[in-house]
């Protein structure tokens, strides 16, 4: 087990007891033509995206019978209510603030500094216009390494996607690092 | 109208065989258009201020744009009939403003899955400008059968 420098595990019993914690569901608004094709331009800027994300008559020609969007699509973008804990959260009142730090799912007395570690993604249903995507977040691993930033605490999140019809989009193993 | 629908086959494909690279700038033209669309509004990817906030000598590029940027790459190659499977991304290293990232990989493998799917692995590569690693990463995918 590596340790914080002093000797001692970041890892605390409340750390552990966090394995298994979910965050609330979230359901996001009617996905549009017009939110995919604006992802799939900022995605291939400079670009011009595959047609498969922006023009439905080719797309009807194709496997898909329509328009898709890319798989990394975020169809939780500019949702109401929705800002991001950031450095500065103080503007969040109470509620949302709440709900943010919950889906977060960071672990109690967590290092203050984040970074993004990966992801490792099955793919199973394409999204489409229309659809409204829930997703439900679970802690399932938890644990501490040292590197170049320090002793750094990783906590594993296994999140899926579900459409409104009940078939999963997508489930996704993500490692979030605490430092 | 009609028009043309580009097709990767299955049968075409070989082990060995490198996917077409391409490269990226990360500069604020492509972070602004991808944090817009994706509402990724963090203080530390927004200027060296909220960077050194968090931690960082300078602002920093969103994580999830190099896995975009992998899922692309694979896109780009497989077209509009082949589908992404899984895809797996690490993150090393920090990618900085004006950063050239090229995105390379390459054909590990071609089988028919559990599934009866006619299926390719892929090994992907990120690299900068200094030739750091800083995404290595694994795909597979579905393509069409000939006939």
């Amino acid at each position: 087990m590596t340790t914080n420098g002093d000797g001692q595990s970041l890892i605390t019993d409340a750390m552990r007891a966090w394995v298994g914690a979910k965050a609330p569901p979230l359901t996001s608004p009617p996905i549009s033509e017009s939110d995919i094709r604006r992802a799939a331009i900022s995605i291939y800027w400079p670009e011009v995206p595959p047609r498969i994300y922006w023009d439905a008559e080719h797309a009807a020609q194709t496997r898909w019978g329509g328009i898709i969007a890319p798989e990394e699509f975020n169809p939780f973008a500019w949702m109401i209510g929705r800002a991001h804990v950031g450095p500065h959260p103080d503007h969040l009142d109470d509620a949302q603030a709440a709900l943010e730090s919950a889906r977060s799912l960071r672990p109690p007395g967590a290092p203050p500094n984040f970074l993004f570690g990966g992801v490792d993604t099955v793919y199973l249903e394409r999204m489409r216009p229309g659809d409204e995507i829930t997703s439900v977040i679970t802690v399932t691993d938890l644990y501490e390494r040292s590197g170049r930033l320090g002793a750094m605490l990783f906590y594993i999140t296994e999140e899926t996607w579900t459409k409104q019809t009940g078939e999963v989009v997508k489930t996704t193993r993500t490692t979030n690092i605490a430092w | 109208m009609t028009t043309h629908v580009e097709i990767l086959y299955w049968d075409d494909v070989e082990v060995g065989q490198e996917l077409p690279p391409f490269e990226r700038v990360t500069d604020l033209m492509n972070w602004n258009r991808w944090a817009a669309t994706y509402d990724e509004f963090v203080g530390y990817h927004m200027d060296d201020e909220g960077a050194k906030e968090n931690g960082q000598p300078a602002v920093i590029g969103q994580g999830r744009i190099r896995v975009s940027y992998l899922h692309t790459l694979v896109r780009k190659w497989i077209g509009d009939e082949g589908a992404i499977l899984t895809l797996n991304a690490q993150l090393r290293g920090i990618n900085f403003k004006n950063d050239v990232l090229t995105c390379t990989g390459q054909v590990t493998d071609k089988r028919v899955d559990d599934e009866g799917r006619h299926v390719v692995d892929l090994e992907m590569l990120i690299t900068n400008q200094n030739g750091e690693k800083v995404t290595p990463g694994t795909a597979t995918v579905e393509l069409p059968r000939r006939g």
